[in-house]
């Protein structure tokens, strides 16, 4: 088969970007043109045509297919309702983050009067309704079921909790726009993400791409336009099934807004006498820090790495007033890049604590324990040490020719008062050197494997 | 909450799993729907399950000697969290040293526990008091 031509676009809240490749049968695709423009926020569609405009220079007359991904909007906004803080809500919140949502609010047990004002005041687009096992929690769910029944909100209620109420909960919600799926804890620690991780994203597709010329952008492109971090998923899971010889992964995604980390990794204990506790956490996972960012969560992410930053701008002789006045430019103008080296530097230190708390919150934790039977080892979430390569994307990172930024961040994570965040201890680094991850995740479709090699070929090891 | 439904485990810094193995097995055998924490559960843990699975009893096991000290106020803690009426069992080897049985089971009791088994029991047995505790609570609670 001859080669053919595919393009990736991703419409993000602060670039218009896009890719046009060439895919040969087998073994990684061409880049043939990049191309970049700041959001038109006002009109996604003028970004979207200029970008594909430029890109069809190179073509000619014959039809390419063009897929598109966004997160403008800044990304679905999500609240999720649980249960139990550390059961039913933890897993919600795992299920919106993997589909590619933003928590705005979460709640546990029975919601009360102040919580459902809360909901009324923050709008969100999805409201994620879980709880119970399957045939388990009855009046807390029916509760809050009740609760959202009166409430006045747009937002679509998803309903992922104890299956045996699903007609009851159609019954009380049947005012409201109600999406039922499969129960994501349906036994105490047996987690089942997939079925309401695709609802969100249908949910996304049919209901929220509205507005703001999203929807003139669908009838011209191939497929449906697919939110970016879900689609920044579908490419890991794509590396991981199509290039098995690569072992074990994490990705780091450090953004304008958010943090987004990723792992392929079991992540189960490695020595015998180390006992797992809590949920098991699936093996590809994804996480979502929204007070981590480089530009419009500048300000969150300076009061996150606190201790660390205070210690880093002394070794730096970097002033607190030079960090404030960065942290002001970039959340007002973020698509600008820094230009004195004292903004240098202040940026330098932002993406540090991106990546160094992000990492430290995706990763389990250990802690010691003496028993009667001697010392035993007990271990939360993920085990990631013995991963060893380890991926960076975003504007910061896929620019990066060194590791000394993350050997900073991440030789630190041991803090003598901290038990240890399990990040990958020993790895190598390959940064995505043209940016080309979130273009490759949204031409997926197209070839996935063709995109999850091109995406390692691309990768260059620091 | 379901009288079939029980949350298991062995409580507090005890690693001794091979009971637990043994009476999830029976238990699941004798018709009960078995939430398993397995070993080294604290109290909440024990709490969260039942709340989330709608259990009707909680089943803790200890036998290392330290039971007393990990079972004290598991009771109360029930009741905080909204567990009023949760049947609460406790077995194994709860104490160190030559302790009367019958005082064993008088400090248990008095922690707040419906029945406090010795090291060895006839497992039917049980089960047989289990399945008719949790019968009758939950019609008591209807």
């Amino acid at each position: 088969m001859e080669n053919s031509m595919v393009m990736g676009l991703d419409i993000g809240s602060t670039w218009t970007k896009g890719a046009l490749f060439s895919f040969s049968t087998d073994g990684p695709a061409t880049l043939l043109t990049r191309l970049q423009i700041a959001t038109p926020i006002e009109n996604l569609y003028h970004g979207f045509s200029k970008i594909k405009k430029g890109l069809m220079c190179e073509v000619g007359t014959q039809p390419v297919p063009c897929y598109v991904t966004s997160s403008a909007r800044g990304g679905l906004k999500v609240a999720a309702i649980g249960v139990v803080p550390d059961l039913t809500l933890s897993v919600a919140k795992q299920t919106v983050m993997n589909a590619g949502g933003k928590i705005t609010a979460s709640f546990s047990y029975k919601m009360t009067g102040f919580e459902k004002a809360r909901l009324e005041e923050i709008q969100p687009d999805i409201i994620f309704l879980a709880g119970g096992t399957d045939g388990g929690n009855e009046a807390i769910i029916l509760h809050n079921a009740q609760q959202l029944a009166t409430l006045s909100s747009e937002g679509i209620i998803l309903y992922a909790g104890n299956a045996k109420l699903q007609e009851r909960v159609c019954r009380i919600l049947n005012k409201k726009e109600l999406r039922i799926t499969e129960n994501i804890m349906p036994e105490v620690g047996t987690l089942n993400l997939e079925p309401a991780r695709e609802a969100i994203r249908d949910l996304f597709l049919s209901r929220l791409i509205d507005g703001k010329g999203l929807s003139v952008i669908q009838a011209e492109i191939t497929g449906e336009v697919r939110p970016t971090p879900r689609a920044m998923l579908d490419l890991v899971e794509a590396m991981d099934r199509y290039c098995p010889e690569m072992g074990e992964f994490c990705l780091l995604d450090p953004g304008g807004a958010t943090t987004d980390v990723y792992s392929c990794a079991v992540g189960t204990p490695n020595e015998s006498g180390t006992i797992l506790k809590g949920l098991t956490e699936p093996r590809i996972k994804r996480s979502v820090e929204g007070d981590l960012g480089l530009r419009v969560s500048a300000v969150p992410c300076v009061e996150a790495g606190n201790g660390y930053l205070a210690e880093r701008m002394q070794e730096m002789e970097l002033s607190k007033q030079d960090l404030d006045d960065w942290v002001t430019k970039a959340t007002q103008h973020p698509e600008g890049l820094p230009e004195t080296n004292e903004e240098k530097m202040a940026d330098t230190l932002l993406a540090e604590v991106c990546v160094r708390e992000a990492a430290g919150r995706h990763a389990g934790r250990m802690a010691e324990t003496l028993t009667a039977q001697g010392k035993v080892i007990l271990q939360r979430g993920k085990d990631l040490r013995s991963v060893r390569r380890v991926f960076l994307t975003g504007g910061y990172l896929s620019r990066l020719t060194e590791a000394t930024l993350l050997h900073c961040a991440f030789n630190r994570l041991n803090t003598p008062l901290e038990e240890a965040p399990l990040w990958p201890a020993e790895s190598e680094y390959y940064t995505d050197k043209d940016y080309l991850f979130p273009l490759l995740a949204a031409a997926l479709p197209g070839n996935p494997k063709v995109c999850a090699a091109t995406a390692i070929a691309n990768a260059r090891p620091l | 909450m379901r009288p079939d439904t029980l949350v298991l485990g062995v409580i507090g810094a005890d690693c001794h799993s091979v009971g637990n193995k043994v009476l999830d097995v029976f238990l699941t055998d004798a018709g009960f729907n078995v939430v398993n924490l397995g070993v080294m559960v604290g109290q909440d843990e024990f709490i969260d399950a039942a709340i989330e699975s709608d259990a009707g009893a909680i089943l803790v096991s200890s036998l290392y000697g330290h039971g007393e000290m990990d079972c004290d106020g598991l009771r109360e803690r029930c009741i905080e969290r909204g567990l009023d009426n949760i049947l609460l069992y406790v077995g194994g080897a709860l104490v160190v040293g030559k302790t009367d049985f019958n005082d064993v089971i008088k400090q248990f009791t008095a922690m707040g526990f419906d029945r406090v088994f010795p090291p060895t029991v006839d497992l039917n047995e049980a089960a047989g008091l289990l399945k008719k505790d949790m019968t009758r609570f939950i019609l008591k609670r209807a």
